[in-house]
């Protein structure tokens, strides 16, 4: 059984790349979100401006950062921008889901927690801010519903808030399912980089025996010339034989790379002697 | 002045001093190398241990200029890749079958079994693939297993 990879720099750093965007997105629906949130809800009385706006300018400051940091982003980085944006706007949310309803007139219940746990499975840079941040979006619905008055609380739709929780299971499940598929891309991309760099290897070696066949070849019939003309000379001949034996031995050493190749058409004619000029 | 590999002479200076054997001889060699160095040392070899003749050409536009020559040899030992961008041995074969060549074909190769220019060779069937580095024995048996040219002659 082979050992298990070892995530390599690059891979890292694609890792890193990949939360870094998963955060920018997130901080950039904030910053569109939340004041189209604070135009819908003008007529609203009672509610206040501040927490959509507060959340909108977190989330514009947050961008600043993550843009830039853009050249050397960090998986802990992303995980703290998107940690941080998310808590923003779950203290946006306490003050105006309690405005939206004291208001009169019908209210569909934290819709912007459901969407926000939604948006966090599929925006989430890891599984633990993932989980962490729709964990906040449910508890923050349910507590903010106990901290309602009872009136208010026998206002809301049948069902409400425990629906929250259907959409809980469905933002855990596409997490987890979308940070498994992303496990196993890299994977296989950890891999198919392997095979190349094996591949690549494995040319070399071959182009270097393939180089090497000709010259030792000469020298051993060159050898057996000589051995003809010059009997006298056998002795140092037979240690040219032995030396020429260990060489054909590392050659053949080679050989375990051939069923590594895979073969294409600009191999046809390879000229192993540029590999060994450059 | 005749060209001279150590102390025999080479093919060509033996065309132009015996005009008997300009057409060549069922017991003479053809080897098809792009190395300089190998088909010297290889043409040297036969005349020494085989007592034959052996024509060293490095390219198919030398067995071309061969021609007749080439056809009557008894046994043609081909180099499969003779560089980028060249016809390979491949072709210097299919020249020399199209043309009657009856005698023993032997490809020659340093690259893998696996290689595409190998496989196909190995695909022609009236023709042996050998690896480099080739030993004597090896060598002794592809010389004096010649077989009589009008057993391969075409029909």
């Amino acid at each position: 059984m082979s050992p298990p990879l070892a995530p390599s720099p690059s891979h890292k750093a694609q890792q890193s790349q990949y939360a870094w965007r998963g955060a920018l997105v997130a901080c950039c629906l904030t910053a569109i979100g939340m004041p189209m949130d604070l135009l819908m809800a003008r007529e609203v009385p009672g509610m206040p401006a501040w927490p959509a706006l507060m959340s909108t300018t977190t989330g514009v400051v947050l961008l600043i950062v993550l843009l830039v940091c853009r050249r050397r982003p960090t998986l802990r980085l992303s995980m703290t921008v998107f940690m941080l944006n998310n808590a923003v706007i779950l203290v946006a949310l306490w003050i105006t889901s309690g405005a939206y309803a004291a208001a009169p007139g019908r209210w569909i219940p934290f819709q912007a927690n459901k969407l926000g746990a939604l948006a966090a499975a599929v925006l989430s840079p890891e599984l633990v801010s993932g989980l962490v941040v729709i964990g906040g979006f449910v508890g923050m619905a349910v507590l903010r519903y106990l901290a309602l008055p009872i009136a208010q609380q026998q206002r809301l739709p049948m069902g409400e808030p425990w629906v929250i929780f259907i959409y809980a299971m469905f933002a855990v499940a596409m997490l987890v399912y979308r940070v498994h598929s992303v496990a196993l891309s890299r994977r296989m991309l950890r891999v198919r980089t392997e095979s190349i760099a094996t591949q690549r290897l494995a040319r070399t070696f071959l182009a270097l025996r393939d180089f090497t066949n000709t010259p030792l070849q000469t020298i051993e019939l060159a050898a057996k010339i000589v051995r003809k003309r010059c009997p006298e000379m056998t002795p140092t001949l037979d240690r040219v034989d032995r030396s020429i034996d260990r060489l054909y031995r590392l050659n053949h050493a080679f050989s375990v790379y051939e069923s590594q190749i895979e073969w294409t058409d600009k191999d046809v004619s390879p000229e192993p002697s540029a590999l060994v000029d450059r | 002045m005749i060209p001279i590999v150590g102390d025999r002479i080479t093919a060509g200076a033996a065309h132009r001093l015996y005009p008997l054997r300009v057409m060549g001889r069922p017991t003479d060699v053809l080897f098809l190398d792009d190395d300089e160095d190998l088909r010297a040392t290889f043409a040297d070899l036969v005349r020494t241990i085989f007592e034959r003749e052996c024509h060293g050409i490095r390219s198919y536009g030398d067995l071309l200029d061969l021609g007749e020559r080439a056809l009557h040899c008894g046994v043609a030992i081909l180099d499969i890749n003779l560089g980028p961008q060249v016809p390979s041995g491949l072709d210097a074969y299919g020249w020399l079958r199209k043309h009657g060549f009856g005698g023993r074909i032997v490809f020659l190769t340093g690259h893998a079994a696996s290689h595409p220019l190998v496989v196909e060779a190995k695909r022609l069937g009236d023709a042996e693939v050998v690896g480099k580095p080739v030993s004597l024995d090896t060598l002794t048996s592809m010389l004096e297993d010649m077989r009589p040219v009008a057993q391969h002659a075409p029909p």
